[in-house]
């Protein structure tokens, strides 16, 4: 039996006329915010309240830098007014997703404005540096300085869509610095007594919260972000670690994780694997709780291995 | 904090300087009035560069400082004063105010987003270069650059990236010899040779703030340059509705939109080049998408396409008054699956001029994807072509149909399973099948290595076939990213 293709014709302009016609619902009484990571969604959360809801594309534990979209994420950001990233090239994936989202309407917003970037790169840049990020190393919410700057962008982002409850998202914000400050109080005592060890971690993703607190990374175990090591390259690592006296090695686990445990065995220092964005273990539940995580596994691996 | 003392400092220095340069000047003025010889202005202009040097020193010192307690100055009492105020670093008050980082509706999204031709002018004037090598942790920051919100544009010295399109090239070599006898009609001697399979030059950028273009400029092995797609896409449209013309890949099944080189095994499934060719379909058209409104608030998505037939296998435009254009339409459903994972169902209809009347097409597809964590990634494709191409030997319904399992394992490999049943369109009744195990490497995000055993058993008296694929893939610049 043919298919008759005058019946598709039909069914397709029923269903246009169908969709044209629908009634809009009420109002939303939230506002849809779509953000790339986890980290972003905990943010926006704390900012925005009861007067948002929010989707994070990355799920927890994913790297952001290798997530590939799921064709539900159109959909999610379809649906948006807000969408919020962090920029710098980490999601270049995003970019195809909103563009063919279907949504005129959608406001973006790139959370990286005014913070202290580290590794921008100017002049000639070509992929042979690796799989690097020219605009500046995206990683910047190890520091919690730079979570401060996030939160106060997404706090402008949902001013800019709604300004109407600004009052109660600058109360929102005000809260969660507060408890930033104090929680920065405490890591710094904490990390204090460790200021200027060394550690080595796998990807170039640690150099902020080595900023934040006062850490060294004399190199990366990728010789070229993005990039395997070689079996040389190890070797070489290690041989930095023995030499600089390294105290730690730092991974997280979308890498390969025994790597890090070789050069850690052959070495003779602890490595930590961690995840670094909200959600990747029980205890990171928010952004706060993520840098807490961190800097106690942190404290205690320093802590266990003598100066 | 750390920034107002900076530029402070650099406004003392500079008084300094510039105090210094006329008090060099009035004693070079004194000394030659007072013929070379007066000691004790040549005392006090030591003394007081002395002085100078000492105070460079003491505001060195002080920067440093500044920046060692600038992170707990950042996080005292003035910011909680400035957030419990309402009011933080880059206040908007106003919706018509747009703070740093927004890009408003109705802008694209490029990068970085949110940044005006004169922010990004700033940014190429003459400051701190870094090589390609990371700078020393913490000197080269925002707060060395505060006007710079953080972002600088890479290029070429004096060659701005403004109004210049996204740029992507992608170059497909393959190998593909098989055990096809020569005198065996599916014996393809090019084939069994390294092969430029495809090189493309894409172009994107949007033209105006509601229309993107693309193009993409092709040499295929076989043929000349030519245009592949060449397309504007209005997305910002009432209702929501995106609008695509020119000449684009329709959405039509699962793959259509993907080009040849992105496919996840080396071939389009036979059980769809076999009725809409190797490329697929790639048409002059108009093309219309959007998501439907629902009850359910579901994830389903229509796309129609007015297009001009060109896909002289599955179609003959020259056929038929009533036939000159042919119709595809797709509607699709996706939805998130186990948290991490995805699930898309649909179908696909096409129809029009055939060569002995019109020809229908029909193509059911499921995908789904189990992802527990990112170093191990399910994606089942399935997809099945239910044809009727009139007037080709008349031979009526012809189905095919493939599935393809992939495992993305250790992030950059991935080990496929192909199953690949189609009706030979060539004769009244008869299928082949194949199946197909492929392990693909990707060896950055921009090269792609892939290797391919295909065995192939038609019915009737044809001989099986034994192909073996190689293929190496490039592609620079994220406009056709390889997957």
């Amino acid at each position: 039996m043919p298919l008759k293709y005058t019946s598709l014709i039909s069914a397709l302009v029923i269903l246009f006329v169908a969709m044209l016609a629908w009634p809009k619902g009420a109002a939303a009484a939230t506002i849809k915010v779509v953000t790339t990571t986890t980290d972003l969604a905990s943010l926006a959360t704390t900012i925005g309240g009861a007067k948002i809801e929010v989707q994070a594309l990355v799920p927890n534990g994913f790297n952001p830098d290798l997530y590939s979209p799921r064709p539900s994420d159109l959909f999610k950001i379809h649906q948006a007014k807000l969408f919020i990233q962090v920029g710098l090239g980490l999601e270049d994936w995003a970019r195809d997703l909103v563009n063919e989202a279907n949504n005129a309407n959608l406001v973006k917003a790139q959370v990286s404005s005014g913070i202290a970037l580290l590794d921008v790169l100017q002049g000639h840049v070509d992929y042979s540096f690796g799989d690097i990020h020219p605009f500046g190393n995206p990683h910047y919410q190890l520091d919690p300085e730079s979570g401060r700057q996030m939160a106060r962008n997404i706090f402008n982002a949902l001013v800019y869509v709604d300004a109407a409850d600004k009052d109660y998202f600058a109360q929102n914000l005000a809260t969660f610095e507060a408890r930033l400050t104090e929680a920065e109080k405490k890591w710094h005592a904490e990390m204090m007594p460790f200021a200027g060890r060394k550690f080595i971690p796998y990807h170039e993703s640690w150099d902020y919260f080595a900023r934040a607190f006062r850490l060294e990374i004399p190199e990366s175990i990728e010789r070229k972000p993005g990039f395997p090591p070689s079996p040389s390259r190890i070797e070489e690592v290690i041989q930095a670690c023995r030499a600089n006296g390294v105290k730690l090695i730092v991974t997280e686990p979308y890498y390969d994780v025994s790597i890090a445990q070789l050069i850690s065995e052959q070495a003779g220092i602890p490595y930590l694997n961690l995840y670094i964005n909200v959600g990747g273990a029980a205890e990171q539940k928010d952004y706060i709780s993520t840098i807490d995580y961190i800097v106690t596994q942190f404290v205690k691996a320093l802590g266990s291995h003598g100066k | 904090m750390a920034i107002r003392n900076f530029v402070l400092a650099l406004l003392a220095m500079g008084l300094m300087l510039a105090g210094a340069a006329s008090l060099t000047a009035a004693g070079d003025e004194s000394t030659t009035k007072a013929g070379g010889s007066d000691p004790e202005l040549r005392k006090e202009l030591h003394a007081m560069r002395a002085q100078m040097t000492a105070m460079e020193k003491r505001m060195e010192a002080l920067e440093g400082q500044i920046a060692a307690s600038g992170r707990t100055e950042k996080g005292g009492a003035r910011d909680n004063a400035t957030a419990a105020s309402g009011a933080p670093a880059n206040p908007a008050g106003t919706p018509n105010a747009v703070p740093p980082g927004i890009t408003p509706a109705g802008v694209p999204l490029g990068s970085p987003s949110g940044m005006t031709i004169g922010q990004a002018l700033k940014t190429l004037m003459p400051g701190p270069v870094s090589g390609p090598q990371a700078p020393t942790l913490g000197t080269m920051t925002g707060e060395s650059a505060p006007d710079r919100q953080g972002v600088i544009i890479p290029s070429v010295q004096g060659v701005p990236k403004i109004f210049i399109p996204d740029i992507g090239a992608v170059g497909d070599f393959t190998l593909q010899p098989s055990d096809h006898k020569k005198r065996d009609p599916r014996y393809n001697p090019s084939a069994d040779k390294f092969n430029v399979r495809d090189t493309q030059i894409i172009l994107f950028s949007p033209i105006d703030p509601y229309t993107n273009v693309q193009i993409s400029i092709d040499k295929p092995s076989n043929g000349p340059f030519d245009i592949e797609e060449a397309f504007v896409v209005f997305n910002k449209l009432p209702y929501n509705i995106q609008v695509r013309a020119g000449q684009f890949r329709p959405v039509f099944g699962l793959l259509n939109k993907t080009d040849t080189f992105q496919l996840p095994i080396v071939n389009r499934p036979e059980a769809l080049a076999r009725y809409i060719t190797q490329d697929g379909f790639v048409e002059p058209g108009v093309n219309v998408s959007a998501y439907v409104p629902n009850p359910w608030d579901a994830a389903i998505k229509l796309d129609a396409n007015l297009l001009s037939g060109l896909n002289t296998f599955a179609f003959d435009r020259h056929q038929g008054r009533n036939y000159d254009f042919a119709y595809m339409g797709t509607l699709s459903y996706s939805r998130d699956l186990l948290g991490s994972g995805s699930i898309t169902a649909g179908a696909s209809a096409a129809g029009g001029p055939g060569r002995g009347g019109p020809a229908y097409y029909g193509d059911p597809f499921l995908q789904v994807q189990y992802a527990p964590d990112q170093r191990h990634i399910w994606t089942w494709d399935a997809e099945g072509l239910l044809a009727e191409p009139q007037g080709v030997g008349n031979h009526g319904l012809k189905r095919g149909v493939y599935s393809l399992l992939d495992y993305n394992f250790w992030l950059r490999y991935h080990a496929g399973f192909l199953v690949d049943v189609v009706d030979r369109p060539d004769v009244a009744t008869g299928t082949e099948a194949g199946f197909s195990p492929v392990l693909t490497y990707f060896l950055s995000d921009n090269m792609r290595l892939r290797a391919q055993y295909t065995h192939t058993t038609p019915s009737g008296p044809e001989r099986s076939a034994n192909t073996f694929f190689l293929q190496a893939t490039f592609a620079l610049g994220n406009l056709k990213p390889l997957h």
